[in-house]
């Protein structure tokens, strides 16, 4: 039931008006607000870790207090080394935070890049361009990470960087469709009637004002998925390793004694990852649906 | 019917493009391994004796685990195929009606919730997922076994349900489904030929199914094959499924590149055979000019 | 003469969620619509027509939409039942509100219930979802078999993913449950012939992206005819044709309701061309029923009372005198009433010709009610108020 309330006194057909209050899409500002409130937490755990301050050293062993449930002394409680979890979750950020950084701009830079090219010049260029872009996309990025991984044996930046370049495919082709249906549309036109010089109008109307939506949101969802790949790596054992904390492998280490009843090992850090990567997608679409207006159900 | 073959030629020489490209690209990262035991000197000859192993589809032996490849492989190729077959199928019946429920006004009241637990369900990361799912069914029921190879073949049967079951769930695939058919869905509900038709009577679902629903059903199932394989493999080594993802896993492990490139290869091949598949549905369902 | 249809003090207003306004759309429009009769509805771009005509139809979808009004109908004889007990389950708050008025029932019954003004503070109490699902309820019955609305734009109004063929066929089968196979066919065939489209065969293979827009319409208004409806509502049904072809529309719609005895809520800007067919004439300016009347005392040139606007619409269309004496274009000074905000008065008092002195005191004080100047002929304006 909504109320809309009128200012002025009589409502008949001689004399009416006017202003309101009406609340705002809810499920938008619910989407970006918990989005926001996930990367908070996550830049201040970050922080929190690289400057090694606040908490407690998550590596140190403690055998005497090991296996301890969540208490005041321990938030999450300790693991199977007696190793604080809750200074082990903050330190693993640091596993996926800068990696995920490289990631993103790796692929939304030459995305933007070869979007651009492919979409503006002719369409020889853009067959080439997009060749090369699909025989990468045409094998599964799990895959080709691991083979990547039995090649060079790398870090986590190394693969991140991999996983970056796995995902300019799919940004170029966005950005391609989007630079085609603004060369399509007047405006352009008239900017070159107007005698704006190609470069200008290159980055001024294309990539800036139309491409920077795209962009953001591309940046939000590489993140979510720089964190799934890497606490799936962490996981199976081929990403961060242990004594090194990642929440995939501090998942991996607890399952075995899930079934003793010690869930808390494995269950807060996945807790953690759903929580980011949903915080992160949800951020992605709830600016997705504020920057691109569709039509209102 | 003419388009249709014409098109069809046109994918599978593109593909076959590709597909020289992808090895051209996967001997080169070959020979870049160190230590490599390496046949011939010339990069040229490696590629074209590559080329010709995996045309001929006669892998040989690995020279790092010993293991013949061909013998591994296929029926590892089967049973992922089967695995991500099933999960296509699962995100497709549970997504649908939730993205009908989400774009559909009528049933407004209920989709918000229904669609925050879907995505909740499909955002668990799927090694979690998996375990969980596993410890609520060996922990409190043996109807449901986990897959090994010496089951019985009517208990076999039934251990393909939990794998399935949760690479269709999880691993994003119902959230970005639902995503992708809400949106186009409301997006078509409101065009004007949708509307018109209301005017004469016609129900709005009817007259919006064909591009709000299946167009980007189609779209989006056989996109979401390389995303399939990659969660297949985290998957398969949860619950012990003898396909290609484990496979390929056990590899790494083993620093068995040639195993893996032959995965690759046939994982190649199952992307673009999907993508040529759309693309001929497409054909059919879409009329010429647009 | 028997009424078919009619809708009465019809309010519908839209908000706007930028400007937090309320946008006035339509006003206490009245009109009747006769058997076999067709009503012209004729006024500027946004002044309120496709509105009218949406609401009658049911397929409002921006919030708030109709808050007020009643619309009388008489569905066909095997629908009646139906929506009567559909329109009985509403237990309604005011009992003034008509649920019937002998065979003709009220479509927007129970609107009273789902929405409601309070009067202190000034609210409108929405509850727009139920409303508008109960409103369907009702309508789905009558949407295409008993009313059938056909839009502008033809090519667009079209499956482009089906063939005409199949476009028609699923009307067809809705409507008539017991067809043979090889009988649709003809039928479909039949029906194309009907509205002078004279290669069916080949039409039916077609397209929509394959047809003209022409070609397009006339399958419009085949489609629409298939369900057999009481009542046509087209709204501006040539405004995209060329000239030759929006006539020849016109005629086809002409003898389609002479034969079939069919009702019609023609919509247009263009007056003249309303003036071919309709029987009737409605004129609207910003989102107010101004004139109404029949065509011939509206149409006629000199020396009949008419409304200022319509006097001025008329006269915009220059004669064939005017263009041998090389005379200027008499237009309309000024612009269409912003209808976000508040009207107080007269809309057309800024733009009329006849407001001045004494007269413009009372146009701009309160809205001129209407006046009968003579038999079943409506103006709404001070000239004729005594």
């Amino acid at each position: 039931m909504k109320r809309f309330y009128f200012e002025k006194e009589k409502l008949s057909s001689e004399e009416f008006y006017v202003p309101l209050h009406k609340r705002a899409s809810l499920r938008d500002v619910v989407s970006i607000g918990f989005g926001l409130f996930v990367v908070t937490y996550l830049v201040i755990f970050f922080l929190i870790s690289i400057t090694n301050s606040f908490i407690k050293d998550p590596m140190k062993v403690d055998i005497q207090h090991m296996f301890m449930p969540p208490s005041i002394e321990h938030i999450f409680g300790t693991d199977f080394l007696g190793r604080d979890i809750f200074s082990r979750i903050v330190k693993g950020t640091e596993a996926f935070f800068l990696p995920g950084i490289l990631s993103i701009a790796i692929s939304t830079t030459f995305g933007l890049l070869f979007g651009v090219i492919s979409g503006y010049y002719s369409k020889t260029i853009s067959s080439i361009i997009f060749y090369f872009l699909n025989i990468i996309d045409s094998i599964p990025r799990f895959i080709l990470i691991l083979i990547v991984i039995v090649i060079f044996n790398p870090s986590i930046y190394l693969i991140m960087l991999f996983v970056g370049v796995t995902s300019i495919p799919k940004v170029s082709s966005y950005i391609k469709s989007k630079v085609d249906t603004l060369k399509k549309q007047r405006f352009i036109e008239a900017c070159r009637a107007l005698g704006l010089s190609e470069r200008s109008i290159i980055f001024k109307h294309i990539i800036w004002i139309s491409s920077r939506s795209v962009l953001i949101i591309r940046a939000t969802l590489g993140m979510g998925e720089a964190i799934l790949i890497e606490t799936s790596l962490s996981y199976l054992g081929i990403g961060v390793q242990e004594p090194i904390p990642s929440w995939g492998n501090m998942v991996a280490m607890g399952k075995d004694f899930f079934f003793q009843g010690k869930i808390w090992l494995s269950t807060i850090p996945a807790l953690f990852i759903l929580i980011t990567i949903m915080g992160l997608y949800l951020l992605g679409d709830g600016l997705n649906s504020i920057f691109n207006e569709r039509v209102s159900r | 019917m003419l388009r249709i073959l014409r098109l069809l030629v046109k994918e599978v020489f593109y593909t076959v493009l590709l597909i020289l490209g992808v090895t051209a690209l996967l001997s080169f990262l070959f020979r870049l391994m160190p230590g490599t035991i390496s046949f011939e000197k010339n990069w040229l000859n490696e590629y074209l004796k590559l080329l010709q192993r995996l045309f001929t589809f006669n892998f040989g032996v690995s020279p790092v685990s010993g293991l013949n490849i061909n013998q591994v492989v296929f029926p590892a190729f089967k049973n992922t195929f089967i695995l991500t077959f099933g999960a296509i199928l699962i995100s497709v019946i549970i997504s649908v009606p939730i993205g009908i429920f989400s774009a559909y006004r009528s049933f407004r009241g209920i989709s918000w919730p229904l669609t925050m637990f879907s995505y909740i369900v499909s955002s668990i990361p799927v090694f979690f997922l998996g375990y969980l799912v596993i410890y609520l069914f060996t922990r409190y029921s043996n109807f449901i076994p986990i897959y090994s190879a010496t089951l019985e073949n009517k208990r076999q049967l039934l251990a393909y349900i939990l794998p399935i079951l949760v690479l269709g769930l999880g691993n994003d695939s119902v959230s970005e489904f639902v995503r992708i058919i809400s949106d186009e869905l409301s997006r078509v509900m409101s065009m004007d030929y949708v509307v018109a038709s209301k005017a004469r009577g016609e129900s709005v679902i009817r007259s919006s199914i064909v591009e709000g629903i299946l167009i980007p059903l189609v779209t989006i199932i056989f996109s979401r094959i390389p995303f399939l394989i990659g969660g297949a493999i985290i998957v398969e080594y949860v619950f012990n499924w003898p396909g290609m993802g484990r496979l390929a896993f056990q590899s790494t492990l083993n620093r068995d590149l040639p195993v893996l490139v032959v995965i690759a290869f046939l994982s190649v091949l199952f992307v673009r055979g999907g993508m040529i598949i759309k693309d001929i549905i497409l054909g059919f369902i879409i009329p010429q000019e647009m | 003469m028997s009424i078919l249809a009619e809708l009465s003090n019809l309010r519908v207003y839209f908000y706007d969620s930028s400007d937090k306004r309320f946008i006035r759309a339509v006003e206490n429009m009245s009109f009747p619509i006769e058997n076999g009769k067709v009503l012209g509805l004729v006024g500027e771009s946004g002044c309120g027509k496709t509105v009218t005509a949406l609401s009658m139809m049911g397929l409002l979808v921006s919030e708030p939409g109709i808050i007020n009004g009643k619309f009388l109908f008489e569905p066909k004889e095997e629908d009646a039942k139906y929506i009567r007990s559909l329109l009985q389950k509403v237990k309604v708050s005011d009992p003034d509100e008509e649920m019937s008025n002998g065979d003709r029932l009220n479509l927007f019954y129970g609107l009273k219930k789902f929405i409601s003004i309070e009067e202190n503070p000034f609210t409108i109490i929405k509850n727009t979802e139920r409303w508008l699902r109960y409103h369907d309820t009702v309508m789905e019955k009558i949407r295409g078999k008993n009313i059938s609305m056909i839009f502008q734009n033809p090519l667009t109004s079209l499956n482009p993913f089906l063939t005409i063929e199949s476009q028609i066929r699923k009307t067809l089968l809705r409507y008539n449950e017991s067809i043979d196979k090889h009988e649709i066919t003809d039928m479909i065939l039949e029906l194309l012939r009907s509205v002078r489209l004279y290669n069916p065969e080949a039409v039916i293979k077609m397209y929509p992206s394959n047809l003209s827009m022409g070609m397009a319409q006339r399958v419009i208004i085949a489609i629409a005819l298939a369900s057999n409806p009481k009542l046509l509502i087209a709204d501006e049904p040539t405004t995209g044709l060329d000239t030759t072809n929006k006539y020849r529309i016109i005629d086809l719609l002409n003898s389609i309701i002479e034969n079939k005895g069919l009702s019609m809520l023609l919509i247009s800007h263009n007056i003249r061309l309303v003036g071919e067919i309709a029987d009737r004439i409605a004129v609207m300016y910003a989102g107010i029923l101004v004139e109404l009347g029949d065509k011939q005392e509206i149409l006629k040139i000199k020396k009949s009372p008419r409304h200022p606007y319509t006097e001025a619409l008329i006269q915009a269309i220059p004669t064939d005198y005017d263009l041998k004496k090389g005379k200027k274009l008499k237009v309309i000074a000024g612009r269409a009433p912003n209808n976000k905000i508040g009207i107080k008065g007269c809309p057309f008092v800024n733009r009329c010709f006849y407001a001045t002195g004494e007269i413009k005191k009372k146009c701009t004080s309160k809205m001129p009610p209407l006046v009968e100047v003579s038999n079943g002929h409506f103006i709404r304006c001070y000239l004729y108020f005594k």
